[in-house]
């Protein structure tokens, strides 16, 4: 059995549903009524809306009272919308959901721990929801000095209470004020103070109106995390844009080309100034899989070959050799990037759950783990499943020594 | 395409990046019942050809009994303030 029942399996993407009082609880009193928060919608009060691919959509709902996120005047539907991919017809539809309806492990620490044990799953790194995978929601403040202090928020109920649950299993993951470096520079050296492991940055920043890899804007930014030695976490549809589709594609072609954001991510950073510039940032590629990489590195090596004598691109490093050394991507249940993992480095690669969403294979993760691993040698699957998580993130096994990996089979 | 859907059923004509395709109640409890019956299938062959897994496939139905019986109703309301 190629993993073994003393290696801890250590996710490296799974998501938090932030819950109600989590800014309510710190924001100041002038910001309560400005902040995000809960509020409470009656069926038929008003139309439900959600902004879908640039349109405004009105939303079926299911004649129960709703909760929904208001931040500021703007109300946000996404509490835990779920669409169609492999519901059954019954639950076909876009339907707000209320925290009562979710699994508590989605927003609450100590529950989420009994899920992980019966998943077989030790460690967690966390994306958020409504804050959005690199806590983009606050580039919509109109107020800058709420939104400061809603992403300080963010991490310090992740560090306080999400991951002081058990600081041994969870693995804190921290958002930045993107709208202005230098507060990113304080944010990275405060939360650093306090056990940041690594911070949420998105695919793309130019969606957003911000500096891309390509243009200056983020060189202080990057060299405090060079400086706190954490890592870049960089989520598919952070940039708040997803795959290019043709007008008409069910949203199954979408779920199919996700990995096509991060493959774009990679490409720039591959082709960018900055790891040039930085050498010893590590950026982390969740969500997108693995087994597309051997190709892309192939591609950009043969087009730095080819075309790099001509372009504004470095000329002494390769784009694979500049993965292997700055780079880790993450996956699922991924076979063929399993099977050609020393095509991608076997030191380049992690594990995740995605936990809860519906992608995650909740509550046999950890079995078919080891059937993805079964041809793995213990080396290698150790390290995948939990040293390079360890090293990438500077996450001791600090666990009682009794301690032992959950074992779910 | 949407003429060959299943009847009762509906798409989405575009990418919801709202989507947070949360695991569902409802889809949880489909897993874990399912779950919990394949470890008792298990535990029946276990009990008459490998009896050294019976305690440990016991465990493991208890903690897919315990989470389950969680997830059928909320342990406390959330609300905001």
């Amino acid at each position: 059995m190629p993993l073994q029942p003393w290696m801890k399996l250590l996710s490296t993407d799974d998501h938090v549903i932030e819950h109600p009082t989590v800014w309510t609880d710190r924001l100041p009193a002038r910001y309560q009524d400005e902040g995000p928060r809960i509020i409470e919608r009656m069926p038929g009060e008003d139309a439900l809306t959600a902004k879908v691919a640039g349109k405004t959509v009105t939303l079926k709902t299911s004649g129960k009272p709703t909760q929904q996120w208001k931040y500021e005047d703007r109300v946000y539907t996404n509490i835990g919308l779920n669409a169609v991919a492999g519901r059954p017809l019954d639950q076909y539809g876009v339907d707000p959901v209320r925290f009562d309806d979710m699994l508590p492990g989605c927003y609450d620490p100590v529950a989420r721990l009994a899920d992980m044990d019966l998943d077989g799953v030790w460690g967690s790194l966390n994306f958020p929801s409504f804050a959005r995978f690199a806590c983009t929601v606050f580039l919509d403040g109109k107020d800058r000095d709420l939104a400061l202090l809603g992403v300080q928020a963010y991490n310090d109920w992740m560090l306080d209470e999400w991951c002081a649950a058990a600081p041994d299993r969870y693995i804190p993951l921290m958002g930045l004020p993107l709208w202005d470096e230098e507060l990113c520079v304080a944010e990275v050296r405060r939360t650093a103070a306090k056990g940041a492991k690594a911070f949420m940055f998105p695919e793309s920043t130019q969606t957003y109106g911000l500096p891309s890899f390509f243009e200056e804007g983020w060189d202080r930014l990057f060299s405090a995390v060079e400086e706190a030695d954490l890592p870049l976490a960089i989520h598919f549809g952070g940039g708040g844009v997803g795959p290019r589709l043709t007008p008409g594609a069910p949203l199954a072609c979408s779920i199919t080309m996700f990995a096509t954001n991060s493959m774009g991510a990679l490409t720039d950073l591959m082709f960018s100034p900055v790891f040039h510039r930085h050498p010893n940032l590590k950026v982390g590629l969740s969500e997108g899989g693995i087994g597309w990489i051997p190709y892309l590195l192939e591609r950009a090596d043969f087009v730095w070959e080819r075309h790099r004598a001509y372009q504004n691109i470095a000329k002494d490093a390769r784009p694979s050799d500049l993965f292997r050394k700055h780079v880790h991507g993450c996956f699922i249940s991924d076979e063929h990037g399993v099977k050609n993992r020393d095509a991608i480095g076997t030191d380049n690669i992690t594990w995740e759950s995605d936990y809860p969403h519906s992608d995650s294979n909740w509550p046999h993760s950890r079995k078919i783990a080891e059937d993805v691993f079964r041809d793995v040698p213990d080396e290698d699957a150790h390290k995948i499943a939990e040293l390079n998580v360890r090293r990438l993130y500077k996450f001791p096994d600090t666990s009682e020594p009794a301690a032992t990996a959950p074992d779910a089979r | 395409m949407n003429a060959s859907l299943p009847a009762g059923s509906r798409d989405l004509d575009a990418d919801d990046w709202e989507d947070q395709d949360l695991l569902t109640k409802d889809e949880a409890a489909v897993r874990l019942s399912n779950a919990a019956q394949a470890v008792r299938d298990d535990l029946a062959e276990a009990e008459a050809t490998e009896p050294e897994r019976v305690p440990g496939l016991e465990q493991r139905l208890r903690q897919i009994e315990a989470v389950l019986a969680h997830v059928g109703g909320s342990p406390r309301p959330v609300t905001g303030r």
